[in-house]
């Protein structure tokens, strides 16, 4: 389903990816851990086409096709979807008429009628109660004055609402108190199917009780240095990334 | 002497085809040596620094005549206001008397042309007239008040609640090669207690170069509510000068905002004088250039009484080779303690190449008060962008939401939801036209 290859990604001249190999398959989870400034945040932009890093080497594929040339709407409507590690503040736009655009837009180019106002409340409602959002937001302004767990409620309301076919959730559970966590746990549980993929990065391993990863990788230095199953995470939960700093450093 | 009109002749200040009270020729031979004395605007003015007026100073223009239109003419520009609007149409500053509402029936509501004015509320007219002196006028102001050929005049009466929007609408009609100016002039005297809300709209037809020259003026007498949206979407070829003065009283609630799509080359001078206390008043504005567009914002309010409020939220989107400037100018005096004074001033550049000047010029002479402002000029914000983008709204789509939201700010505003909707629909269209 998405295939990086030997990505490289720069901004402005400084490195940051520096030749990233990863495979999901459909229905597959996979959990990407690191320390701060690795470059995980890096790597989700990317994929989702933000324009200001420089694809300088490699290649993501999605379905079999290359997507680095195409705009970060053209990603969102054949199934990508990126949750935040800081989710935008849009004041003046609403929350109901930004995400029925974005839905909107999606359906127009599946060859699906739009909704209008009344089947678009209709669609979302049931959306909306399970991820545990008070239906009053749809009327505020994007993310204006959310708290910072409402702002990665509100990332994972509008995965439910466009359903991809891969979510990457850059730290969706950081911030969260535990009544939250569970809940966006949840969300992310009842998306899951044998066709659903998720990237989970993510600091804590607490998030992986909830939602099991097939696979576990640690990223360093803009790349991935060690992949393995979800015991991975317990073990740097336990020991931190200095064991594997040090054992790179001895390959050296 | 150069003049953006050719030349003026003394007919033009006292034979309007109507006896002119002496005070008032004196008044106007007064405003045009006023005029004369400024001349036109130079690098070395303070108040003409930013504005990019090479064009402006281009054509040699005479005066525009009286023409006639046709219901079918106006029939688009009736469209901007809901159509229980109260109208009067002003076409080259002249009160079309068979297109007007005059017999609109509408108790506590008296609209008269100039020689009506004279008639009939000779005092209005010299109150209204005599609020700023002469001596003070900026060049195009003064010129206007020395050779305007005819004026709307209005008078809310006492306590009334004209609760149908007065669309003040003007034409400019040009169809000739030569360029033409015109003065449009309207005063208003909403007296004590009363609420009244206006459209100002300045359209234009016709292929030949118009300037329009307007002065608009206020007098809020006590505890009067007025609320006046200016919106001004003349032809690219025009040039639109325009200078509002608004005196408030005791008690009194006045609530523009001014909306500018059009003309080549656009100035807007707006200034409340605060005469009393606990007065509200709000100068609000959005200017939405492209190509080569130029407009030019200016507000000035005198906080002259303790305990008053005034608001201020401008809003610039310049795109291409546009050009902005906005300067506002608060005065607290040293009367005016507990003045709260609010003013915000924003713009964005949607292009390389379009530049806005920006100056807040606080004058405080009170120590007991809050003035606050700010002022902001960016490119479009790239954050939102990808937010939206990323979540599969096309980025036409995208930066059209996020220009629309920027803009809302001061649309939102707007108690009439049809010119409200109005307005915004005709912001999709400017952003779009590219
Ligand atoms: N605009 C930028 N200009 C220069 N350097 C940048 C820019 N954006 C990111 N970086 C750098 O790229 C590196 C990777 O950042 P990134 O945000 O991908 O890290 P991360 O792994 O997500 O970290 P965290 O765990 O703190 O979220 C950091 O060193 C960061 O400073
Ligand atoms: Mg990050």
């Amino acid at each position: 389903m998405l295939e990086i290859k030997n990505l490289h990604a720069k901004i402005e001249d400084k490195p940051i990816l520096k030749g990233i190999n990863l495979t999901v398959k459909p229905g597959e989870i996979h959990a990407i851990m690191g320390p701060n400034g690795s470059g995980k945040s890096t790597l989700s932009q990317v994929i989702a086409g933000r324009d200001s890093y420089e694809v300088t080497e490699g290649d993501i594929l999605f379905n079999g096709e290359s997507i680095l040339e195409m705009e970060p709407e053209e990603r969102a409507w054949v199934g990508l979807f990126m949750a935040f590690q800081y989710p935008v503040e849009i004041p003046g736009v609403s929350n109901a008429y930004f995400l029925r655009t974005a839905l909107n837009a999606k359906r127009k180019n599946l060859g699906l009628p739009e909704l209008d106002a009344m089947e678009f409340m209709k669609y979302i409602k049931e959306k909306m109660t399970s991820i545990g959002l008070d239906p009053s937001m749809l009327s505020r302004a994007v993310n204006e004055g959310f708290s910072g767990g409402e702002k990665k409620r509100n990332e994972i309301f509008q995965m439910a609402v466009l359903e991809p076919k891969i979510g990457i959730l850059d730290e969706t559970d950081s911030g969260l108190d535990i009544d939250a966590l569970k809940i966006v746990s949840e969300g992310v549980n009842m998306l899951k199917n044998s066709e659903r993929s998720f990237v989970l990065v993510t600091h804590y391993q607490r998030i992986l009780n909830y939602i099991t990863p097939d696979y576990v990788h640690v990223l360093m230095n803009g790349k991935i240095v060690k992949s393995g199953g979800k015991e991975l995470a317990l073990q740097l939960e336990q020991e931190g990334y200095a064991p594997i700093e040090k054992a790179l450093m001895a390959t050296v | 002497m150069q003049t953006v009109e050719k030349r003026i002749e003394s007919s033009e200040i006292t034979n309007l085809g109507v006896n002119l009270p002496n005070w008032m020729i004196n008044r106007r031979e007064d405003a045009l040596t006023r005029a004369n004395e400024i001349g036109l605007p130079s690098h070395q003015d303070e108040e003409w620094r930013f504005t990019p007026f090479r064009n402006l100073l281009k054509h040699n223009c005479s005066q525009s005549k009286k023409v006639s239109l046709n219901q079918k003419d106006i029939e688009p520009f009736l469209s901007l206001c809901s159509r229980d609007a109260i109208v009067f149409v002003i076409i080259n500053g002249f009160l079309d008397e068979s297109l007007s509402m005059l017999d609109h029936g509408i108790e506590g509501l008296n609209v008269f042309n100039l020689q009506r004015a004279i008639k009939e509320s000779e005092e209005n007219v010299n109150r209204v007239d005599s609020l700023i002196s002469n001596s003070k006028l900026p060049y195009f102001a003064a010129l206007n008040k020395a050779v305007h050929q005819d004026a709307v005049l209005i008078n809310i009466k006492r306590n009334a609640r004209i609760n149908r929007p007065i669309h003040l609408l003007n034409i400019s009609v040009n169809t000739s090669q030569e360029a033409l100016i015109h003065h449009p002039k309207v005063q208003v005297v909403a007296e004590e207690g009363s609420e009244s809300f206006f459209l100002e709209s300045f359209n234009s037809i016709g292929d030949g170069i118009s300037y329009t020259n307007g002065v608009t003026e206020f007098l809020l007498e006590k505890n009067s509510r007025v609320e006046h949206v200016k919106l001004q979407d003349e032809s690219e070829e025009n040039y639109h000068l325009y200078w509002s003065n608004i005196h408030q009283q005791n008690d009194s609630n006045y609530k523009g905002c001014s909306i500018t799509y059009g003309a080549q080359f656009s100035r807007n001078d707006v200034s409340s004088f605060l005469d009393g206390e606990n007065i509200e008043c709000t100068l609000d504005g959005a200017y939405v250039i492209n190509g080569d567009q130029v407009s030019s914002n200016h507000t000035r309010l005198d906080h002259a009484k303790p305990n008053c409020y005034s608001f201020q939220v401008y809003k610039g989107i310049l795109d291409d080779k546009s050009n902005g400037v906005f300067n506002g100018k608060i005065f607290v005096h040293e009367d005016a303690q507990k003045t709260d004074a609010k003013q915000s001033n924003q713009a964005i550049l949607m292009s390389d190449t379009a530049t806005v000047h920006t100056k807040p010029q606080l004058e405080i002479f009170a120590d007991d008060v809050k003035c606050t402002h700010g002022c902001t000029v960016g490119e479009m914000n790239k954050d939102p962008m990808f937010y939206l983008r990323s979540r599969g709204v096309s980025e036409d789509d995208a930066k059209a939401l996020l220009v629309y939201a920027f803009a809302n700010e001061v649309i939102e505003n707007i108690s009439n939801d049809y010119i409200k909707n109005k307005i915004e629909e005709m912001l999709f269209k400017k952003l779009k036209r590219k």
